[in-house]
């Protein structure tokens, strides 16, 4: 008779690579069959952050790491989660020292300080603890240091997120000493004398220094280079700096990149010409039959210039790449409708050009908003409903001409959303008429009765409005997931993250209140959301009823995936 | 026109199922040797190639017996008009998706019926069926404590308390709270 235990390891491993981190951990303490099985697949994808994954209902994405965060109760305090976390460190410190060939397991390691990360981030949600945050470091150093050292089999060690929290990368030595790297991440553009014949992925982040004194010949950097499957891009200076030294006197190569990720941005007083040229440049080096992956952080400030369409045709006539995966982020200093219409018109126009659109399989479009939601609301500016409509219906006709679209995300459509007050209200107001939506829309309705904000473009306290509650539950909905790049996007658990209705763009009281009456915490985030969800619902079955190869959409953290056979026929992961 | 050859899959137990090209070809280790024997789908054979008394392909599977066989055919025969991507790219979404209801509702077999299909799909190499089946047991398994694990699954316990603490001990780090 053949049992579960009978089943050859290869096997196992797959069931194994399925289950969550918990299920791992209840595994282990079954018998040592099983031990010695799961014991490596427990160990080989590390996440530090201070959240936790998510629970599944019915999809498999909590089995994609092993997190070391902090409480997966909400209404944990901020200290006992750090506690916690420390603990959790301080216990695999111990386990990785007594057993050594536990280490041995460990591939990929991810350090995720991102700003909007967890409970307690530091960008202007929960603008409270920011000096608490930079004093906190982002994970164990004295762990993180015999990983380090003794994980000869690290593929990935990767800072994702703010570097400044005490936590650097892998020095020259270490990355030396790591026979299998595939991915190096470098701040420091001399680095590039670490390019072992390994790494497959090279990501350039802002670099934390001017030097670039490299030891070995440019034409042997070249040829490393040369051999890399991704080049990943994230900051502009280190762009130029980098594309100067390796394609600044035209040389005659090409580049077999499969993925590659860079930045074409038109700021005001021109300063970055330079960078998009090097990156329209660029793209005349990378072969056309090689790159399946793309992701452009693509803007222009100049309403009336049309440097994007440069951008368009290299990719599309120029070089009329046939791409499976596309990541387009929009970059804007504007707080103003105009300019995110100007970059849907690009994307659509970029995504309509392709000649080979039919073959993308995977869509990421990311916006950038600002961080009152304000682009004018109401009838004081540009936000207003048919701007909205203008756009949304933009992006219905460019949809569908991606007949092989299986994949959509939109990490940061409720801010988007949002800027637009009464698209956003109507949310609120006139929104979904289910038993939930009704019982908890008229609670948030209170909520916004009851509490003001700080309207910066005027400078004074005034009543809570919908776009603050919208936008700032997105923004924390959105870093559920890892904000590596955006092709990477679905590559990590999402995160358990909450907002406790109280950060972000000033929110309090009205001083005739106590604070101590407000009943609006962390525990009402998760209502919040399955209203959200709801909202989100109607946009995704047009995106679903127009394209039928569709079958994930992940919109600001929710995964909305189809299947088939059921009477509604799509299903909301985490509402 | 010539008809197209008979395609007949042989059990361990000797068992015969004539099955159309499309649904044996659900199993890339048929689909390969196949290749080998057929031309294209789709396209007329040679006539000098063509059989002359248009014998049927009989491919022999030693590891799967006729009971597995008929659960592993009703599955292709669902899917043979499916398209499943072999693109590596859709891997992690798909991997990480939920179990299909109508795949969970075939996998609904007793435990040592979901294992044979396992190994069968593992052996005849239909990925998107190994998937499901994997993801059925993982399903099992998540939510429940080692002892209901040990209970379900049938399997002995073989540490002392003091290695049982131990091992939680040294993963203590991952354990929810």
């Amino acid at each position: 008779m053949i049992t579960l235990e009978g089943l050859p390891d290869s096997i196992l491993e797959l069931v194994i690579d399925l289950l969550p981190q918990q299920a791992k951990f209840n595994l282990c303490l079954v018998n040592y069959k099983f031990y010695q099985v799961v014991q490596p697949e427990l160990y080989e994808n590390l996440i530090f952050t201070i959240s936790s994954i998510i629970p599944s209902k019915s999809d498999f994405r909590s089995s994609l790491a092993t997190i070391i965060g902090g409480s997966s109760n909400p209404l944990v305090s901020t200290e006992s989660q750090r506690k916690l976390y420390n603990v959790r460190q301080e216990v695999l410190l111990q386990s990785l020292s007594i057993n050594e060939q536990l280490a041995k397991f460990i591939k990929r390691v991810i350090v995720y300080t991102g700003k909007e990360e967890g409970v307690f981030s530091s960008n202007s949600i929960n603008d409270k603890n920011d000096d608490d945050n930079a004093a906190f470091p982002a994970a164990n150093l004295k762990l993180l240091d015999l990983i380090k050292k003794r994980s000869v089999n690290l593929v990935q060690f990767t800072v994702i997120g703010d570097t400044s929290r005490g936590i650097a990368g892998l020095t020259k030595e270490q990355i030396l000493l790591l026979p299998r790297l595939e991915r190096l991440d470098i701040t420091d553009l001399t680095y590039l004398d670490c390019l072992t014949d390994s790494i497959k992925t090279l990501v350039i982040h802002k670099l934390t220094t001017n030097r670039f004194d490299l030891k070995t010949s440019k034409p042997d950097i070249i040829n490393q280079i040369g051999r890399l499957d991704s080049l990943i891009i994230n900051d502009e200076d280190a762009q130029v700096r980098f594309l100067q030294y390796l394609i600044g006197d035209n040389p005659k190569l090409t580049f077999k990149f499969k993925a590659l990720r860079l930045l074409h941005y038109h700021g005001f007083s021109d300063y970055n010409v330079i960078s998009t040229r090097l990156a329209l440049q660029l793209l005349n080096y990378v072969d056309r039959e090689t790159l399946k992956s793309l992701e452009l952080v693509m803007g222009c400030d100049h309403i009336t210039c049309d440097c994007l369409k440069e951008l368009v045709n290299n990719i599309t006539v120029k070089k009329d790449f046939d791409l499976t995966r596309m990541a387009i982020q929009q970059f804007t200093v504007h707080k103003d409708h105009n300019y995110s219409e100007k970059f849907d018109f690009y994307v659509s126009d970029l995504l309509s050009k392709m000649k080979h659109r039919s073959s993308i399989r995977y869509l990421c479009i990311s916006y950038d908003t600002p961080n009152d939601f304000n682009i004018g609301n109401g009838i004081k500016g540009n936000g207003i409903e048919g701007n909205w409509l203008k756009r949304k219906r933009l992006f219905a006709a460019t949809l569908p001409k991606l007949t092989g679209l299986k994949t959509l995300v939109l990490p940061h459509f409720l801010e988007n959303a949002a800027g637009y007050e009464q698209i956003i209200s109507d949310l609120l107001w006139n929104g979904c008429k289910c038993s939930h939506c009704k019982d908890y829309l008229s609670l948030f309705d209170y909520y916004i009765m009851h509490h003001q904000y700080y309207n910066s473009l005027d400078g004074y306290m005034t009543d809570m409005i919908s776009p603050i509650l919208f936008g700032s539950a997105g923004r924390v909905m959105a870093s559920r997931v890892i904000e590596d790049f955006n092709l990477n996007a679905l590559k990590y658990p999402p995160l358990d993250t909450y907002w406790n209705f109280h950060k972000g763009n000033g929110i309090s009281h009205f001083k005739s209140q106590d604070k101590n009456d407000c009943k609006f915490n962390e525990s009402c985030f998760k209502p919040l959301t399955k209203c959200i969800s709801h909202f989100f619902l109607e946009y995704v079955e047009s995106y679903g009823s127009s394209l039928p190869s569709l079958n994930l959409v992940v919109m600001n953290g929710e995964y909305f995936d189809r299947v088939e056979g059921k009477s509604s026929e799509w299903i909301c992961e985490y509402a | 026109m010539s008809k197209e050859r008979q395609i007949v899959i042989i059990t361990s137990d000797g068992d015969r199922f004539t099955v159309e090209r499309k649904v044996a070809e659900k199993s890339i280790l048929i689909k390969n040797m196949l290749k080998n024997l057929l031309p294209p789908e789709g396209e007329e054979p040679d006539s000098d190639e063509d059989n002359e008394d248009n014998e049927p392909i009989e491919i022999p599977t030693q590891n799967v017996r006729s009971a597995v066989m008929k659960n592993i055919l009703e599955w292709c025969e669902h899917y043979k008009d499916y398209n499943f991507p072999d693109d590596e790219q859709d891997d992690d979404s798909k991997k990480s998706a939920p179990i299909d209801p109508w795949d969970s509702n075939f996998l609904n077999v007793d435990q040592e019926m979901l294992y044979e299909i396992i190994l069968a799909a593992n052996y005849l190499n239909i990925k998107p069926l190994l998937n499901a089946g994997c993801k059925v047991v993982a399903e099992m398994i998540r939510g429940k404590s080692p002892e209901e694990i040990r209970k379900t699954f049938n399997i002995v316990n073989d540490f002392t308390p003091e290695e049982e603490a131990a091992i939680r001990r040294e993963n203590e780090w991952a354990e929810d709270r």
